[in-house]
Order: C-alpha cells, then sequence, then structure tokens
C-alpha cells in the first residue's frame, strides 16, 4: 500500500471518529437560530448559553453531583482494590471481584431501573433528586475505580512498603506514607475517569432523579427533542473542552506515574 | 537465633537453624538460591514469622515483635528506595517515623550523606541515580536510625559486575567504620569472603558450616561446602591410621603416596575407611624439570587456560584421573599440552571430608 493510500485511510477513519464532534463544535459559533444553516461567525451562542438559568442550573447541580460520587466512589473503590490485591486468596475473592466490576457489563437501563425501583421503596426516607443521583452514580463509578486502582495496586512493588515497616512506620503510616502517594497518579486518574463517567451519564440519572433535580445530559436530551438550539452547540463544545482537558490530565498524571515508578522499581537500578 | 524454623505450604525453607553473632561482626549467610537465606534473613527483620523457634538480640526475644518495633534495619535487593521521595527524604524517612527532632533528622540526614559520599545528591530523586548510588543511598537510609543490628540483601545482587568488586570493598569499609553488626545474605563466595567476618554456609535451610572465610575455604567440612566456596580437586582414599591429635594417614592412590590429613571432625573415620580427600587447585604445584627426587607425580598436561593471574591446567595423573592445577602467572614459559610435567602437593593444604 502506497504512502499515499495510508494518509487516506488515516484521515478515513479519523473523520468518522470526530468529524461529527468538529462540525458541533463549529457550528456552535454559528450566528444562525438554525443548527444547520451557516451565516457567519458569532460567539452569540455562549452569551445566551450563560444567561440561560435552566441549563446553568442543571450544570451546576452534575457539577456537584460528579464531584460527591467520584470522591465516595475514590474511597471505596480503593478500599475494594486493596482488599482484592492485598488480603491474599481469601474466602470469596473471586465472587467478590466479580460482584465489583459486574456494573461494568451491566447495561445502564437495568441498573438505573432497579435503583429506580430501590429509590421508590426507600421513597419515605429517601426524595429523590441529588441524593439518589449521588449513590447511583457511586455505585457504578466505585466499579471503574476498583479496576483502575487495583491493577496499579498488582504492580506496585511491595518491598517498598516492606521497607517502610522495616523502618517503623506502623502500617497505617506506611499506608499513608508510601502506598497512596505512590499511587496517587492512578488514584487522581481514577477520580477523572469516574467525574467524567458521572457528568454525562443520562440513562441511569433519568430513573433516579427526581423534579427539579435535571443533571445537564437530562436537561440536552429533553431540549434536543423540542428542537436543537445553537445554546447545546455551545454547551456541548464546552464539555468536549473540560473532557478532553480532563482526559490528558489523566493521562499525563498516569505516564508520569509510571515512568518514575518504572525507571525506579520495574527496571531495577542499573 | 536458636532452632528458627519456616516452611512455606509444607515446604521447609528453614528448618531448625541455631546461629550467634557477636557485636560489630560482619556475618555472611552465603548458600546457592533456594537454600532458605533469605527467609532466614527475613524472619530476623520480622517480615516472615518463624514456625518454630525464637530470634533474640540483646537478649531479648524479639520473635514476636512486628518489623516497625524492632531496632533492626533491612537493606532490599531491589533497595526500594521510596520514588516519591529525595535521597535526604529516603534518609530522614526512619528519623521522622521514630519523631525526632526537625534538627536531629536534619544532622543525622547529613552525616549518613556524608558517610556514603552522596551529599551532592541531596534533593535527587532515586530514578536520577544510578545503580551505584542507589546502593548508597539505600544504606544510608538503613544505617539512619543505628539498628543494633543491620541485615544486607543481596546487597551487590542489582549492580554489574565491575561495579560490584569495587563497591564489595568500599561497603565492607564504611560498615566497619560505622562498627554496626551486620548480617547479609549472599549467593557469592567472593562477596562473603570479601565482606564477612565469618561466612555461614546454608544448604537445603540448614546451616551446612560456619566459620572464617578462610577456615571455610581451607577446611570444607564436606563435599557441598568444598564445592561451592572455589574450585576443588577431589580424590578417593584409603584411611590407613587413625593417628593421634585427630590426624589421619590417608592413603590417596591418584596423588600416590600416603598423607597426613587432619580429621573432619570429632567422628574420626576408622582404619580402612574409605574417604574423600580434597585439595584447592592452588596447593598443586607443575614443575617442568625432573623433581621426581623430591616426591613429585609424573604428569602429563591435558589442557590449559590462561586466565591473567593466573594459569588453569588440566593434568592426567598417573592413575588416569585429572586434576586441577592453578599456577600463578610468574612469566615462566607455560607447559603445553600433551608434554610431560612434574606435579607436587602440597600435603598440609589435603582435606578429609565428611560424607
Amino acid at each position: 500500500m502506497s504512502r499515499r493510500w495510508q494518509w487516506l485511510v488515516l484521515a478515513g477513519g479519523l473523520s468518522f471518529l470526530w468529524l461529527p464532534i468538529v462540525v458541533l463544535m463549529v457550528y456552535s459559533f454559528n450566528e444562525s437560530r438554525l443548527v444547520t444553516v451557516w451565516a457567519g461567525f458569532s460567539t452569540r451562542w455562549y452569551g445566551e448559553l450563560f444567561r440561560d438559568r435552566q441549563l446553568i442550573e442543571a450544570a451546576w447541580l452534575s457539577l456537584r453531583v460528579a464531584v460527591l460520587s467520584a470522591s465516595s466512589a475514590l474511597v471505596l473503590g480503593t478500599m475494594a482494590a486493596v482488599a482484592l490485591t492485598r488480603y491474599g486468596p481469601f474466602r470469596g475473592r473471586a465472587v467478590f471481584g466479580a460482584l465489583l466490576t459486574a456494573p461494568l457489563v451491566m447495561p445502564e437501563i437495568i441498573t438505573g431501573l432497579s435503583l429506580l425501583l430501590l429509590f421508590v421503596a426507600l421513597s419515605p426516607f429517601v426524595a429523590r433528586g441529588m441524593l439518589t443521583l449521588w449513590i447511583a452514580h457511586t455505585t457504578f463509578a466505585t466499579a471503574y475505580v476498583t479496576v483502575v486502582v487495583a491493577t496499579r495496586l498488582a504492580e506496585f512493588d511491595r518491598t517498598l512498603e516492606e521497607a517502610a515497616l522495616d523502618l517503623g512506620a506502623t502500617p497505617f503510616r506506611t499506608f499513608r506514607d508510601v502506598t497512596l502517594p505512590v499511587i496517587a497518579p492512578a488514584l487522581l486518574s481514577a477520580w477523572l475517569l469516574a467525574f467524567t463517567l458521572s457528568i454525562d451519564d443520562l440513562v441511569i440519572s433519568s430513573f433516579v432523579t427526581g423534579p427539579g433535580a435535571s443533571t445537564l445530559p437530562i436537561v440536552i436530551f429533553s431540549s434536543v427533542r423540542l428542537g436543537v438550539s445553537p445554546k447545546v452547540n455551545a454547551l456541548a463544545t464546552l464539555l468536549v473542552l473540560a473532557i478532553v482537558l480532563g482526559a490528558v490530565a489523566s493521562w499525563l498524571a498516569m505516564r508520569r506515574a509510571s515512568t518514575r515508578y518504572r525507571a525506579v522499581v520495574v527496571a531495577g537500578p542499573k | 537465633m536458636a532452632g528458627v524454623a519456616r516452611s512455606f505450604g509444607g515446604v521447609p525453607a528453614v528448618r531448625d537453624v541455631s546461629l550467634d553473632l557477636a557485636r560489630g561482626e560482619i556475618l555472611a549467610l552465603l548458600g546457592p538460591s533456594g537454600c532458605g537465606k533469605s527467609t532466614l534473613l527475613r524472619m530476623v527483620a520480622g517480615l516472615e514469622m518463624p514456625d518454630r523457634g525464637a530470634v533474640f538480640l540483646d537478649g531479648e526475644d524479639i520473635t514476636r515483635l512486628p518489623p516497625y518495633r524492632r531496632p533492626v534495619n533491612l537493606m532490599f535487593q531491589s533497595y526500594a528506595l521510596f520514588p516519591h521521595l529525595t535521597v535526604a527524604e529516603n534518609v530522614a524517612f526512619g528519623l521522622r517515623q521514630a519523631r525526632r527532632p526537625p534538627a536531629e533528622v536534619e544532622a543525622r540526614v547529613t552525616e549518613m550523606l556524608a558517610l556514603v559520599r552522596m551529599e551532592s545528591f541531596r534533593q535527587r530523586r532515586p530514578a536520577q541515580l544510578s545503580g551505584g548510588q542507589q546502593q548508597r543511598v539505600a544504606l544510608a537510609r538503613s544505617l539512619a536510625r543505628s539498628p543494633k543490628l543491620l541485615l544486607l540483601d543481596e546487597p551487590m545482587g542489582a549492580l554489574d559486575r565491575k561495579l560490584r568488586a569495587e563497591m564489595q570493598f568500599e561497603l565492607a569499609g564504611i560498615l566497619r567504620r560505622v562498627g554496626v553488626t551486620c548480617m547479609l545474605v549472599t549467593h557469592d563466595p567472593e562477596e562473603a569472603m570479601v565482606m564477612a567476618d565469618r561466612v555461614a554456609l546454608m544448604r537445603d535451610g540448614e546451616l551446612a558450616q560456619v566459620g572464617t572465610p578462610a577456615e571455610v575455604y581451607d577446611s570444607p567440612r564436606d563435599r557441598f561446602a568444598a564445592e561451592f566456596l572455589g574450585p576443588v580437586n577431589l580424590f578417593g582414599g584409603t584411611v590407613v591410621a587413625g593417628g593421634g591429635g585427630g590426624v589421619l594417614t590417608v592413603r590417596v592412590p591418584d596423588l600416590g603416596a600416603e598423607h597426613p590429613v587432619p580429621a573432619p571432625g570429632p567422628e574420626q573415620p576408622g582404619e580402612g575407611a574409605s574417604v574423600t580427600v580434597a585439595i584447592r587447585p592452588e596447593r598443586l604445584q607443575l614443575a617442568a624439570g625432573d623433581a621426581a627426587a623430591r616426591g613429585a607425580l609424573a604428569v602429563e598436561v591435558a589442557g590449559r587456560a590462561f586466565l591473567g593471574t593466573h594459569t588453569v591446567y588440566r593434568v592426567r595423573l598417573p592413575g588416569g584421573a585429572l586434576a586441577t592445577v592453578q599456577q600463578p602467572e610468574d612469566g615462566s614459559p607455560p607447559f603445553e599440552a600433551g608434554r610431560p610435567a612434574y606435579l607436587t602437593v602440597d600435603g598440609a593444604a589435603l582435606r578429609v571430608l565428611a560424607d
């Protein structure tokens, strides 16, 4: 295959993946009220976006839910990962691992439905809204956090912990002063992953949310059904940028950690 | 340590080892891989619990103490430097855990880094150091808490050959200057002999022989000890007379004579017993001229290898057996393969091995 062909195939593949998003971003700067007709460059819709109280409130809610659920998923998932990788082949370890990671493959619609039934049953005690969103997002994000952190812990050099114990650190201080800082980039990466999953979740959120607590994806989805406003393009562009920034930050954190780790531990001293 | 034993999944790794260290002594646990030497070391560090037996330090039973409560520090084979901390922070780690005042920590870190000549690397991260530099930092870190006993697990294991020889002397020098009691694990007899005051040879989870490097090298107790410490010639012999003073007279047909040889232990083999006799290659000597009058054996040179400081010859003894001779390289002309030569045996270097 000639070089020209290779470039063509590459361009074709990439545009298949990215062209829709590029078009969306370009049209977010469209002057026209009609999404599909180009009428000159303008940042008008960004201004409109920030004047739309409903959208801003939804974004604020999504942000809070994402921060809360990513944080609680990080704590739960890290604890689960430590249990999976550190306590040896305990009784029921395989079942525990399978149950933890099942949400990764569970259809969202089923997770959402089951959570809805649970919250309906609990409705005298738990009002559906931000709290139920937080709980629901934590449940699926925990599975992702567990996988990311467990992978990192599995390749973690245990002699670092032994060295800390040997130097007089109690098991708790060993975890705090050695294990946590060394796996910190993986924790950051897991948190960002959980955050992103929460921010763009639509299916589960629509099941578990209540009146007055609409997340950004829910608002966008319902507004699109009434006709696409260019405001949504502007919002989507901002979201894509935020997610790309988050992904790059997470990738950098992982890479920095793994090169540093490899240079010292995996490759060993020369 | 007394009667220490440890098994993994029913497979004994260390069985019934008892060993004493004198204050300020450097002891090398030497043995092939899988002989249990590292397990023994980890039990002293507290990273493994013995199934049986006890570990004492200064008369105190520390067997059940967790590693962070033992005045013992371990230098790991991989060094296990904390990648997220600088050199100075690595060295300070143990002192900070002991909650020493910051000024004292600072002074001690400076002192330790000076000891290993790494002062100018304080702010580096472990990943920015070479293997030899990492080793120095690891040493400084494990000495910082002034342990009563320092453990070293294959201290040269991660270094290349050339650096290894250099560091053996340097490390032993630092350890002696500090005066710390040390137990090091190695599979390299040369390393054990360079660094240690005493060598404890291990085999299959048991101590095979304990003694100074010279004792273990010159007077190996059995075939395993003889062969592990270096090249050796082994010959069959028969005890002719079990003379007094622990000296046996042994007839060694391959060496064509009867030799007085020290007995291997308290239980002396009786008259007529067949024994194995060992002699190191450097205690055999080749000569070109006819030295037969002085009791030399006429041999034939079967092969040779020039190794710089010495030449190794394979010679065929009158009985047909082969022996290895190590001849110091002093500029005299080499013995050609296929030519006759005369072999003298340093009878005082012969040893009877226990079976």
